[in-house]
């Protein structure tokens, strides 16, 4: 497995900077395979990679405050929710981004989903290869989306847990760690960790910090207090809270409403209007 | 806790912005809560029953003084305290009153024909229905009846004049608003009458016996008879007054007589032993006999003077001869002064003494014995109106001990003729209007009313409703939301979102 690329400690933190050498340019791009990590695609030759954040403003607010995080020494980010995965992958998926936009840092997403929801169009076109732990003997499958970001199934080093012959299942967790600048780590639900607490607990452990996704007019208040108390009963550092202004049924409603082939904006009713809050 | 932060405000109290919010979050229930409300408050509406309402002015006469009946209790001093508003408005809820009504009321013909019905009864009143459940009890009869009707009826004082009120009678139907209106304001009329009379009988009643009690107790007291006595020993006061004065007079004169007789009788006796000297007795012949003398030389010249009118030489000679005479006796005469004068009329007083003395004497013992007497009698007098003086005491204070309750009795006397009068001359103090209000019909709950019913009604349910829902859901629905609920979390901010 390949060290980090990156020491935080000699990295010039100010983003304006950057901003200013670089010039104005799309927040996210997706390398083609065929381009090197320094030199982007330009946007208009293919979209296929490409990744349109509708919120820039919001991403820089919290890609901001990670960073800030990140400077200060954290490099393994955990993100949960009250079970709404997707939106877990998108805003690990929109951090990615962020940090991939903002140095060359080794980026690693470790998920147990990574075939399903807003990873699985990246991880279909990713390179898949091996990985291998303590020498030879344990490999793991690594999917590197153009040495942007490697995504890790959770399940694959929770399945280690098993292997009677592995002395140290809570060293592949460390090991990981210690392998890239940065980790982001896309949380089961609750339950599934409760069931299985003992095979979540290495992973739990390496968690320096978790950020809680709140879903507008889904969440509950009791069940963000349940993953927060959870959390906290592990001596987690809980960053934070992210709100989710669309959730998906209004992301749906929206969509219908705007047909985006079409660019012809149909306009919502008056009570739409009046009662869309 | 947190929540009711957010619902209340420490101004006014409800946080009506967050509640704008709140009604905007659960948009359904501001369309839905007004809409039910506002359909069912027209429902309601529509299925009230129209009411029947009639109303009669009537005024208190004995509250402003311009009535028979006050004006006549005034005069002949009766201080009477009339109706009071309260009392008044009070005279429906009078059970008695109630009940006397409902027997009245009974028994008249047109009885069947009311309905009795309650005003947000919608079924049709039958007034056999009615009173079946009573078995044909007649105090049970009576008992719904005055229950059913006294419902209706009101009365409520005139914002403008204090004396004037107003009855009040709604139900259904018009014809039994118009007939108990009638009927209920002609009982009140009877029963004022009836109540005033009553009073003034019990008045009468009470007097007559206080009256019969007192003059028994005076006649223990035998009134006239100590008024006679007293009259009977006044005149006699008045007699012995009269005596004592004219023997007061004629005691008085007496004893002046009786004081001249002893002074009298005291110098007769002191001039009858006294002695005159014999010189002083020749100089009184002497002035006598000079005295004499002139007398006649005055007479003598007079009559020559008078006796010619010519004096011849002759006359005229033996006049101045007399003249001069007459001036030689005067100058002797002159000569002797007083002496013999005195003398003269001693010797008189002595001899006329002398004569007097028995008689004097006599005279002074009738008189001291009659002064004796009278002074008897007069002492005798006086101790007798003493005595009867007394006794005119004794009986006047005790007539002062029983003059109150005769006083009383005089009052009582009074009182019942002016009671007697007043019970023959009594109207009622509650004077009724001949004409009737106008007829009006109306809903219980007017259109107005309804409407602003609804609307408060809406919108106090709709706040409540919306607080619990908001108190009850959990979910959090705005980062402002979020941020106070979690307050001891950052928040970081939106979701990435990706087209």
């Amino acid at each position: 497995m390949a060290q980090p690329k990156y020491n935080p400690n000699k990295v010039d933190f100010s983003l304006k900077k950057e901003d200013e050498t670089q010039g104005p340019k799309s927040n996210l791009k997706l390398l083609n395979d065929s381009t090197s990590q320094k030199e982007f695609k330009p946007r208009n030759k293919s979209n296929r990679f490409f990744y349109k954040v509708s919120n820039h403003q919001e991403l820089f607010r919290i890609g901001r405050s990670f960073y800030e995080d990140y400077i200060s020494g954290v490099k393994s980010f955990a993100i949960s929710s009250t079970g709404y995965q997707t939106s877990q992958q998108k805003t690990i998926l929109g951090l990615a981004c962020f940090f991939d936009h903002k140095d060359d840092y080794k980026i690693a997403i470790v998920s147990d989903n990574l075939q399903q929801g807003a990873f699985s169009d990246i991880v279909s076109i990713s390179k898949t290869y091996e990985s291998s732990l303590f020498g030879e003997d344990y490999k793991i499958k690594v999917k590197s989306f153009y040495n942007h970001f490697d995504f890790i199934n959770l399940n694959d080093l929770l399945d280690l847990s098993a292997n009677q012959e592995l002395g140290e299942y809570d060293s592949v967790f460390d090991y990981i760690v210690d392998s890239y600048d940065l980790v982001f780590w896309d949380v089961p639900e609750l339950h599934k960790i409760q069931l299985d607490s003992e095979r979540y607990f290495p992973m739990i452990m390496k968690f320096e910090s978790i950020s809680i996704i709140v879903s507008k007019k889904i969440s509950r208040q009791s069940d963000i207090d349940e993953l927060q108390q959870f959390f906290l009963g592990y001596g987690i550092n809980m960053k934070g809270l992210l709100f989710e202004e669309k959730n998906n049924f209004e992301k749906k409603v929206e969509d219908i409403g705007t047909n985006k082939s079409d660019t012809v904006i149909v306009k919502k009713k008056w009570w739409q209007r009046i009662f869309s809050k | 806790m947190k929540k009711f932060n957010l619902i209340l405000h420490e101004t006014t109290i409800l946080n009506f912005p967050f509640m704008g919010k709140l009604i905007r979050r659960y948009w359904y229930l501001a369309i839905a809560i007004p809409a039910l409300v506002f359909s069912l408050s027209l429902y309601h509406f529509n299925h009230q029953n129209n009411i029947h309402k009639r109303s009669v002015f009537f005024s208190n006469i004995n509250e402003d003084h311009t009535g028979p009946t006050p004006l006549m209790s005034a005069v002949i001093g009766d201080q009477k305290s009339g109706l009071t508003e309260t009392d008044i408005v009070g005279i429906l809820k009078s059970l008695d009153f109630q009940q006397e009504f409902a027997e009245i009321i009974i028994e008249n013909p047109d009885f069947m024909r009311l309905d009795l019905s309650g005003l947000n009864s919608k079924e049709p009143f039958d007034m056999k229905a009615f009173l079946s459940s009573c078995n044909q009890k007649v105090s049970c009869i009576q008992k719904r009846v005055r229950g059913a009707i006294f419902s209706f009826v009101s009365i409520k004082p005139d914002h403008i004049v204090t004396t004037r009120f107003s009855l009040e009678v709604m139900t259904r139907d018009h014809f039994t608003t118009t007939f108990l209106l009638k009927e209920i304001s002609r009982y009140i009329e009877n029963s004022r009458v009836k109540t005033i009379k009553h009073k003034i009988e019990d008045q009468i009643a009470v007097s007559k016996q206080l009256l019969k009690e007192k003059k028994l107790e005076l006649q223990a007291f035998n009134l006239q008879g100590l008024s006679e006595e007293k009259k009977s020993l006044e005149e006699r006061v008045s007699e012995i007054k009269s005596k004592i004065e004219s023997y007061n007079r004629f005691f008085h004169r007496l004893k002046l007589d009786l004081d001249l007789m002893e002074t009298k009788v005291r110098e007769t006796k002191k001039a009858s032993q006294a002695n005159i000297d014999t010189s002083k007795i020749i100089d009184f012949q002497k002035r006598k006999r000079w005295e004499d003398k002139i007398r006649k030389l005055e007479s003598d010249i007079g009559a020559i003077k008078v006796v010619s009118q010519k004096l011849s030489s002759q006359d005229e000679q033996i006049l101045a001869q007399l003249t001069s005479e007459l001036k030689k006796v005067q100058k002797k005469l002159l000569s002797m002064g007083d002496r013999g004068r005195a003398v003269s009329s001693e010797v008189q007083f002595i001899n006329r003494k002398e004569g007097e003395s028995n008689f004097t004497e006599f005279d002074y013992k009738v008189k001291k014995e009659q002064y004796e007497k009278t002074k008897k009698d007069y002492d005798s007098l006086i101790a007798k109106k003493e005595v009867i003086s007394k006794k005119l005491t004794k009986i006047d204070n005790k007539i002062d001990e029983i003059k109150p309750s005769a006083e009383y009795i005089k009052l009582l006397e009074e009182k019942l003729v002016q009671l007697r009068l007043l019970n023959s001359t009594v109207v009622s103090d509650l004077k009724f209007e001949n004409e009737f209000g106008p007829k009006v019909v109306f809903k219980k709950l007017s259109k107005v009313k309804t409407l602003l019913f609804s609307t408060v009604s809406s919108i106090v349910l709709l706040l409540s409703i919306v607080i619990l829902l908001y108190l009850l859901d959990d979910k959090i629905y705005d980062k402002s939301e979020l941020e106070k609920t979690f307050d001891n979390l950052t928040i970081i901010g939106n979701t990435p979102d990706f087209d």
